[in-house]
């Protein structure tokens, strides 16, 4: 039978014609907090929820985002048929991005690894030292695509930490830019092997 | 039955016939507490000189509690950290301290 539009007959799953556009919002919480939802009745873990001593950070004015993977794969390559499988293992997930909002320092020492701050009225102060290893971040990234009725796509990471170089960029004229920041999410062996790295969830009533 | 009297704290309306008669007491006096104990939430060491006694406090991190002079604790509690979001998602400045 001829494929008049070359559909597969059968089932068939089309995507939709919903469009996400602009970076999410970037929110992190001190990796010994619990979260949120640890876990929700449906057995997910995700969303953060603020205390007096694990305060809940939102990043601001994000720019050139882009959420990414480092990957291990390895062709099975047989050399009488060549490559049969690609053999691969997630080794983490990544969110790269650059903030124009750089204060107030007790956020910004975190995107920057530097110290622990201390104010006492009218300064803050931010040392520079070692960086500290062991300063994990839980990440809740959502996005809403439709304002009016609050339908949001997220990204949770159960533990990240803040890697690479950082520049800070400060043009004449224009704001100052710190680039190159990335959030790189680790496996957390405390949670289910399926949600090691985290999740995505989507919330919309009307379709789901 | 006895009424009280809503414009004098403490009296007792006393209806004798057709005669009101208000019979005051002694007022109370609400002496405010000499010390209340705040829990900071900013992350970092907070220190913190009071605004009225000179005192000095030094909150060591996010969740450290201290008693605090309590004429100088209404200036610490209008103290706040982190801007109005930029990106729509209504954040608010968050306070230093909460009052436990």
């Amino acid at each position: 039978m001829a494929l008049i539009t070359g559909t597969p007959p059968g089932t068939v799953t089309s995507m939709e014609d919903i469009y996400l556009e602009g970076a999410p919002t970037i929110y992190i919480q001190n990796y010994e907090a619990p979260l949120w939802f640890s876990p929700d009745v449906n057995t997910f873990y995700w969303g953060l929820t603020g205390t007096a001593t694990y305060n809940v950070f939102e990043v601001g004015c994000i720019s050139d985002s882009s959420f990414s993977e480092g990957l291990t794969a390895n062709d099975v390559l047989c050399d009488n048929v060549g490559v049969k499988d690609t053999v691969q293992q997630r080794n983490f997930v990544e969110f790269s991005f650059n903030i124009k909002s750089l204060l107030p320092f007790s956020t910004l020492r975190y995107l920057l690894n530097f110290g622990a701050v201390t104010e006492a009225s009218p300064i803050e102060y931010m040392p520079m030292g070692a960086i500290n290893n062991s300063l994990y971040f839980h990440a809740w990234c959502p996005k809403v695509y439709n304002d009016d009725v609050g339908d949001y796509v997220a990204i949770m990471l159960h533990k990240v930490k803040f890697v690479d170089a950082w520049t800070i960029a400060m043009p004449f004229g224009d704001q100052w830019n710190a680039a190159g920041l990335k959030m790189r999410g680790f496996a957390d062996s405390t949670m289910p092997a399926a949600q090691r790295f985290g999740l995505m969830l989507r919330s919309d009533a009307s379709v789901i | 039955m006895e009424k009280r009297d809503f414009t004098v704290r403490n009296s007792i309306v006393e209806e004798d016939d057709d005669k009101e008669v208000i019979i005051e007491e002694e007022r109370v006096k609400l002496e405010p507490p000499a010390s209340v104990r705040l829990k900071s939430q900013y992350p970092g060491t907070v220190i913190v000189t009071g605004s009225v006694t000179g005192n000095r406090y030094v909150f060591s991190g996010a969740g450290s509690e201290l008693e605090v002079n309590s004429n100088d604790a209404p200036k610490m509690l209008e103290k706040r950290f982190g801007g109005n979001s930029c990106c729509g998602s209504g954040v608010k400045p968050t306070p230093h301290f909460i009052v436990i």
